[in-house]
């Protein structure tokens, strides 16, 4: 079985959508069933995940202005996985992965809306880069928060380097990093539970072990490599 | 005392009517005229149940409604022939599950029986039955206090989702509904109340262990004790990971944990020495096994298994089949399983089919 095999895949998206209900996570999360019966028409894992959103109902610290008291967290996700898959080669034939936030001062005071934006996605390392240009990199801004304010200049630089995430990985992303654990309880129960931990694993053996091993010497990996994930560094 | 009965159908039954009888029960057998009143009338004469057969429209009388009308007009909210008592559906069919799943049947019957599982298991009718009666008398004498029909105490720590809390809320006053949601969404989902074949798979201790009655001894107060309890053995699975951290000590929770590592932590604790592991069915990969497979009943991790994809509520647990099963019975689970488990399925069927 290979670690990209549609029905683990399948049965761990079952579970995982059960566990964000059953942890009471706040937000709309049905178009994760969307994703749940298309699968069933595909023969390898592809989705195009639209705006699954959590609700985040109190501050996040340092949050500017910093009268925010809450935020709507859109998580965007499309990936495709290659016909042919071989240990050696990334397994994505397209991806993306976009975190766009709304900022309100309350659920009720929702007049005013603050935006920020994430994007991380897959550059195709056809033309030699003008700037640095990690195959997988987080960029903030986004399309969507341009001309918002003539003050705010969005740029496209810096590209930071970072794995690829999947759904599963996107979901955690976003739990651990804009969920208060002391205020939100459910953070560190999800964390601990061991069905969680379970899918949590096997997609980070699917995206995350091939990427990583790149800055290991022994690595033999055709594209993930330190050149192309992390070309800051001189070697 | 005797509970009566009243056997509402179409054809002779005078067997049906001794077997009922030698059951214990005070029996009256009806063919109903073509007048739906005579029947809720007759119903009034302090019947402790209904007995109906579906296919009601066959007999002499040639009436043109069935069980289902008799029921809903029983059922209806604001009729004034509601009665409240439980209601049974019999029929020849075999397939009568399934055809009533299309039906609103689930909201008019107490439970389905076909005529042959009546008679291959006349004192398991029975004593379902009569759970049902006492039931219904326990909602009406206890005024739909929830906690006493669960027999839920304070300090039990049991808590029930606000959502089914609300959903209780709402049934308030019909005691049909009770029953109805108590039976359906507590005793017969897995979920809040575990049966013995998903306690012994969450244990890893098979079932036919020499010292499983000893174990079943040592978690005797998180056995199930309300409502229906005397028709079926439930354990409260909270209470069975409270057993867990405090009387076996254990740090590490069940689930993270395989059957034998499972065993060997009870054994020790118990000081048992005569309990086994569950056996892995040959076709998974995991004996952390966390429910049972709904045909063979034997345990599965999730991750193994074929998932029913069915309407579940936010309180119950996804049921499965084990992939052992599926390969056998697959038609039989055909319109529940995704198209993505079939075609593994048929792979396996085939690789088993090549190697035999």
């Amino acid at each position: 079985m290979n670690s990209w095999d549609l029905r683990a895949f399948r049965n761990d998206l079952s579970i995982f959508i059960k566990k964000i209900g059953d942890y009471n996570i706040e937000g709309e999360f049905s178009s994760l069933n969307t994703i749940l019966e298309n699968l069933e028409n595909k023969a390898l894992v592809s989705y195009k995940l639209e705006s699954i959103c959590f609700y985040v109902n109190s501050p996040i610290a340092g949050t500017f202005p910093d009268n925010l008291h809450f935020f709507q967290i859109y998580l965007d996700n499309m990936l495709m996985v290659k016909d042919e898959l071989d240990l050696n080669t990334d397994p994505l034939y397209a991806y993306y992965l976009n975190i766009y936030i709304q900022a309100y001062k309350s659920q009720a005071d929702n007049k005013k809306v603050h935006f920020s934006s994430w994007h991380l996605d897959k550059h195709k390392n056809e033309n030699v880069p003008k700037y640095t240009h990690p195959t997988y990199h987080f960029q903030f801004g986004g399309k969507k928060m341009e001309l918002l304010d003539d003050q705010l200049a969005i740029l496209a630089s810096p590209r930071i380097p970072h794995p690829p995430m999947d759904i599963f990985l996107g979901v955690h992303f976003i739990i651990s990093n804009f969920f208060n654990n002391r205020q939100y309880g459910f953070v560190n129960e999800l964390l601990a539970d061991y069905d969680y931990q379970q899918i949590i694993k096997r997609a980070q053996n699917r995206l995350w072990k091939p990427y990583f091993k790149a800055f290991d010497s022994s690595n033999i990996h055709n594209d993930f490599t330190m050149n192309n994930i992390f070309p800051l560094y001189l070697s | 005392m005797a509970y009566k009965i009243l056997y509402v159908e179409d054809q002779s039954s005078e067997s049906r009517e001794n077997d009922l009888q030698n059951l214990g029960y005070i029996v009256e057998s009806y063919d109903p005229p073509k007048d739906l009143g005579e029947i809720i009338a007759k119903v009034r004469e302090n019947i402790d149940a209904l007995v109906l057969d579906y296919r009601l429209t066959k007999g002499k009388n040639s009436i043109c409604f069935d069980a289902p009308t008799i029921a809903q007009t029983l059922r209806s909210k604001h009729s004034e022939s509601k009665l409240e008592l439980p209601i049974i559906l019999m029929s020849n069919e075999n397939e009568i599950t399934n055809y009533y799943k299309d039906f609103t049947s689930q909201d008019l019957f107490d439970f389905v029986i076909s005529k042959k599982s009546f008679g291959d298991n006349k004192q398991g009718f029975s004593q379902k039955l009569n759970s049902f009666i006492q039931t219904y008398e326990k909602i009406k004498s206890v005024s739909f206090d929830l906690s006493e029909l669960l027999e839920i105490h304070s300090e039990d720590g049991i808590s029930i989702s606000s959502l089914l809390c609300s959903k209780f809320s709402a049934k308030k006053g019909d005691v049909f509904a009770y029953s109805n949601l108590i039976y359906r969404d507590l005793i017969s989902s897995i979920g809040l109340l575990i049966g013995d074949d998903i306690l012994s798979a969450r244990l890893g201790i098979s079932k036919d262990s020499k010292d499983w009655e000893k174990v079943l001894e040592s978690l005797k107060e998180c056995h199930y004790n309300g409502v229906f309890s005397d028709h079926v053995s439930r354990w409260w699975m909270n209470k069975v990971d409270l057993w867990w951290k405090e009387t076996i000590k254990s740090t590490k929770p069940l689930r993270y944990l395989d059957a034998s590592e499972r065993v060997e932590i009870i054994k020790e604790s118990l000081s048992l020495d005569y309990i086994v592991p569950c056996d892995k069915t040959p076709l998974s990969n995991s004996s952390n096994f966390w429910t049972i497979c709904q045909h063979s009943k034997q345990p599965i991790d999730p991750f193994d298994g074929i998932e029913l994809i069915k309407e579940y509520s936010p309180w119950q647990e996804k049921e499965y089949l084990s992939i052992d099963s599926a390969v056998t019975v697959i038609e039989n689970y055909k319109d529940e399983i995704s198209s993505i488990d079939k075609k593994v399925i048929r792979e396996f069927a085939k690789k088993l089919n090549t190697n035999e």
